[in-house]
């Protein structure tokens, strides 16, 4: 069922434009973080991971959960139209399954957001005339960095499935990820969703490491995940939509 | 004024000004968790300092807020599939004034509010009198790079169904706004988004050895409102054409 229901997901999807914003959108932050780390070479000298400071930090903080969040809004946006929850409902399909389906499809394309920053810093490091090759080390900071965007994933569309409004869990995710800069400077970080992506992608200090062990971190992002995904499905089951 | 008294009715009870609010409330948090960190001698810089750090929060927030705004007025009719039904009983592009001049009031009320943040923020760490020419000047910038934005996302909002478009457009253009504030001046002015920084009454000065910000007043240029002022009568005009011809 839970296959079929992802089939049918991305028929929805089927040639809408949405995939085009997770490819230019990433762009921006890639060329402002090279820009900034050309400008300030001179206090930047740790090459690849300076860069990598520059180009995720923009990422964690600013774009990344509200992209995220535009991209929920918009996987719940047919079904808050015109009652279709109401049909959707009442068809023979657990929502559970639903669920599992819209939140695979979102970690599907936050997946290929992290492929794609990876790409472009690479490019960018070439670009800026970075020494050596990318360091080996990029993998974990991607993998560790998309499982804190699952976490991210698993919030916004427990927000996009309870708010009808397309916008307003946009802004939910936008003060998220500005709050999670804020938990993660008073070392709270771990117990906040929006700061989760950053602290996998290692945004402040790359050489440094994980500032929690890989242990804590992936038991928060589970955490944040299961109580989300449980929290979607007990309020839509009870909550009229 | 009919048409703003209809818009006004379609808002009630659904909490528009909320988010724009908490847009508010997370841009002075911000503020005061800055200032628990702030040095004796950055207190005499206070006004200054301020008057750089909500503009530069508003090119990187300001973006996404007004979208949402945008968007969530333009939705009512969306959702109900309601803007043909809408032409029946007014013209459309009185209905485009009605819902910009509703929009602008939210803007400005924004804009006030947040100047009002920042005589609180500075009166209660005495950073000496206060500047009302430069709030003055603040609050003007503020005002004209927001009801301009706000004019192009709800052109986007309002013809597309498809909320997705207006909102991608606010948040690329904090970015690119954001982008451009680190290239020389000229192309600062290319970007609409990076005026909230362009428009700025003070700037900073970063001494990378003593690791100290220098805080300087600047001086108005009134020519970078010219750009502005272009952008929006192109944009008024031709988005109100556009959403006068689309079929609802």
């Amino acid at each position: 069922m839970l296959i079929r229901a992802i089939r049918a997901e991305f028929c929805k999807q089927r040639r809408s434009p949405v995939w085009l914003a997770f490819l230019l959108v990433p762009v921006i932050p890639a060329v402002m973080g090279t820009f900034n780390y050309s400008g300030n070479i001179e206090m930047l000298q740790n090459g690849w991971y300076s860069l990598w400071t520059q180009h995720s930090l923009f990422t964690c903080y600013f774009f990344l959960p509200p992209l995220i969040g535009v991209y929920c809004s918009w996987l719940c946006r047919l079904e808050h139209l015109n009652g279709n929850w109401n049909k959707i409902l009442a068809s023979p399909i657990p929502f559970s399954a639903l669920y599992g389906a819209k939140l695979t499809c979102s970690v599907a394309m936050m997946l290929f957001m992290h492929c794609w920053i990876g790409v472009l810093f690479i490019l960018s490091g070439k670009a800026a005339g970075v020494a050596g090759a990318a360091p080996p080390e990029l993998i974990a900071w991607l993998a560790c960095g998309a499982m804190g965007g699952v976490a991210v994933c698993a919030v916004q569309l427990f927000f996009s499935l309870i708010i009808r409004s397309f916008a307003v869990p946009v802004g939910i995710a936008l003060i998220g990820g500005i709050a999670g800069m804020v938990a993660l400077t008073q070392d709270a970080g771990i117990f906040f969703p929006y700061a989760l992506s950053s602290i996998g992608m290692r945004a402040n200090d790359p050489q440094a490491g994980m500032v929690y062990p890989f242990g804590t971190f992936f038991v928060s992002c589970s955490a944040f995940l299961l109580f989300f995904a449980a929290a979607s499905v007990f309020t839509v089951k009870r909550k009229d939509l | 004024m009919r048409a703003l008294a209809a818009e006004a009715a379609k808002t009630r009870r659904r909490y528009i000004w909320l988010p724009v609010l908490a847009f508010l409330f997370v841009q002075a948090a911000w503020a005061l968790w800055a200032l628990s960190r702030w040095k004796e001698a950055d207190f005499k810089q206070g006004w200054m300092y301020f008057l750089y750090q909500f503009p530069l929060l508003n090119c990187i927030m300001m973006p996404v807020v007004i979208a949402m705004l945008a968007s969530r007025l333009a939705d009512a009719e969306h959702k109900g599939q309601a803007f043909r039904l809408m032409h029946t009983l007014q013209h459309p592009g009185r209905l485009f004034d009605g819902k910009l001049l509703c929009g602008c009031g939210y803007v400005l009320m924004a804009s006030l509010l947040q100047a009002a943040a920042v005589v609180g923020l500075g009166a209660m760490n005495g950073s000496g009198p206060i500047p009302w020419g430069r709030l003055g000047l603040f609050l003007l910038g503020n005002s004209s790079v927001g009801i301009t934005l706000y004019l192009l996302q709800q052109i986007l909002s309002m013809l597309f169904q498809n909320q997705l478009a207006a909102l991608i457009a606010g948040l690329a253009g904090a970015f690119i706004g954001l982008t451009a504030l680190f290239f020389p001046a000229p192309v600062q002015r290319l970007a609409l988004w990076s005026y909230y920084g362009v428009l700025s009454t003070s700037s900073m000065a970063w001494d990378p050895e003593t690791r100290v910000s220098a805080f300087s007043w600047l001086t108005c240029e009134w020519g970078n409102y010219l750009p502005l002022a272009a952008a929006f009568v192109l944009l008024y005009l031709t988005g109100k054409a556009l959403y006068i011809r689309k079929e609802a």
